[in-house]
């Protein structure tokens, strides 16, 4: 997910990190990618005002937005908010969602409004998508070493595919459990005071 | 009082440090220099896991809340600009102010901060440490890369951390710019601590070569 060396980023002032809830991870992640933002929020438009498929394509889109927590930031971007393990991933869990849902919730609105029949599907699309971004955030926290580009074991893997392919959903649930506990013995390591 | 004791660092087969021990008094700027000296650094601040020793002040184990780190050559998250580092420090250290330091250290700030030159990213780096109320500043080569007069900067900046109750540890390759800005001096070299001097002694120290070749008894 590092973009390449010279790779043009958008260096314009839309994207703050003081309006994505400080997280590094959603700053970067749409300032490298400014024309997929904008074909994905083309494609959602378009979903939105279709039948039935508004609801799943931005479930698609939340399990895309994991693809933001690939990288290890530095040690020192971990420590800027200066939390214990366990706060630091309930904030970046609480932020993943923040984000995703307010910049989501144009599209949701549009759907709502275009088709009212459909709009149960959201009941479904809720918790599957914090359960996507959930796992996308304790998945890289489990395995994080500070300043080692990521490397991501085949379970890992699977877990993510299984918030696409319904039959490894189940694999993804049991993972992401394991996975939160692992996240935070794993971060205590970078986080606790010397011992 | 932060104490070092019996640090022993291994890469790989390599061993970088073993056995250093170290009593550094608070609100003082402690300078460090020698083989091992970046090293040091890094596993007081948890970049490296010793393999034996400890850090602890008054007994207790060091805070690593209260720290904060200057690597020698700073990096970046790749996607973020200068402005975005600011920000997020500023998002989370809301009395953080960086317009004093932007200043003294100019860089370009809608540029992303991993593309920047090797100087503009030391400016960057030193900004986003120095404009954070951390306690303990560990500082790896803050003069590399600096201009003459910002050098000078630097050192002015550093006794004045040193006067306003903060700790500072700084590595440098070179004695020369560390002459009336560190309260004393550490010599490393083959893993451990070979002479401390007092400020006083600096003048002393001045002679030895970097190399660490030919160092003088303490």
């Amino acid at each position: 997910m590092a973009s390449a060396p010279g790779k043009r980023i958008y260096p314009g002032r839309w994207v703050r990190p003081e309006w994505l809830g400080g997280s590094p991870e959603w700053t970067a992640g749409l300032r490298r990618h400014p024309s997929a933002l904008w074909v994905a929020a083309g494609l959602l438009t378009l979903c939105a005002l279709l039948p039935v498929v508004a609801f799943p394509a931005l479930y698609v889109a939340a399990a895309a937005c994991g693809a933001f927590y690939l990288d290890n930031e530095p040690l020192e971007l971990l420590r800027l908010p200066g939390l214990s393990a366990g706060r630091l991933l309930v904030r970046k869990v609480l932020t993943a969602w923040r984000n995703y849902f307010l910049l989501t919730l144009p599209f949701t609105l549009l759907a709502i409004l275009a088709h009212p029949r459909t709009a149960w599907i959201a009941a479904a699309w809720v918790p599957l998508a914090a359960l996507a971004l959930l796992y996308a955030v304790v998945a890289k926290y489990a395995h994080y070493v500070p300043e080692s580009p990521r490397q991501q074991p085949l379970a890992a893997r699977f877990g993510s595919a299984g918030f696409l392919v319904p039959v490894l959903l189940p694999l993804s649930l049991a993972l992401t459990v394991s996975y939160a506990l692992r996240a935070e013995r794993n971060l205590n390591r970078y986080l606790h005071d010397y011992d | 009082m932060i104490t070092i004791d019996s640090l022993r660092v291994r890469e790989g087969r390599r061993i970088l440090l073993d056995g250093v021990t170290m009593h550094l008094p608070r609100n003082a700027v402690h300078g460090i220099t020698g083989e091992g000296r970046s090293a040091l650094l890094r596993s007081v601040y948890g970049l490296v896991t010793p393999e034996a020793g400890s850090v602890s002040e008054s007994g207790h184990p060091l805070p690593r809340s209260e720290m904060v780190f200057l690597e020698a050559d700073p990096h970046f998250w790749p996607g973020l600009t200068a402005r975005d580092c600011i920000g997020l420090v500023r998002y989370n250290d809301r009395s953080a102010n960086p317009e004093a330091l932007l200043r003294r250290f100019p860089v370009p700030l809608d540029t992303e901060a991993r593309t920047l030159p090797p100087r503009e990213r030391k400016h960057l780096g030193i900004i986003l440490t120095l404009m954070r109320d951390k306690r303990i500043l560990l500082l790896d080569e803050p003069f590399r890369e600096l201009e003459p007069e910002r050098i000078f900067v630097m050192q002015q900046l550093l006794l004045h951390l040193g006067t306003e109750g903060r700790t500072v540890l700084l590595s440098s390759e070179k004695i020369t710019p560390l002459e009336g800005v560190c309260d004393d001096l550490y010599l490393l070299g083959g893993g451990c601590v070979l002479a401390r001097y007092e400020h006083y002694e600096l003048g002393r120290a001045v002679g030895i070569p970097d190399s660490g070749a030919e160092i003088p008894k303490n």
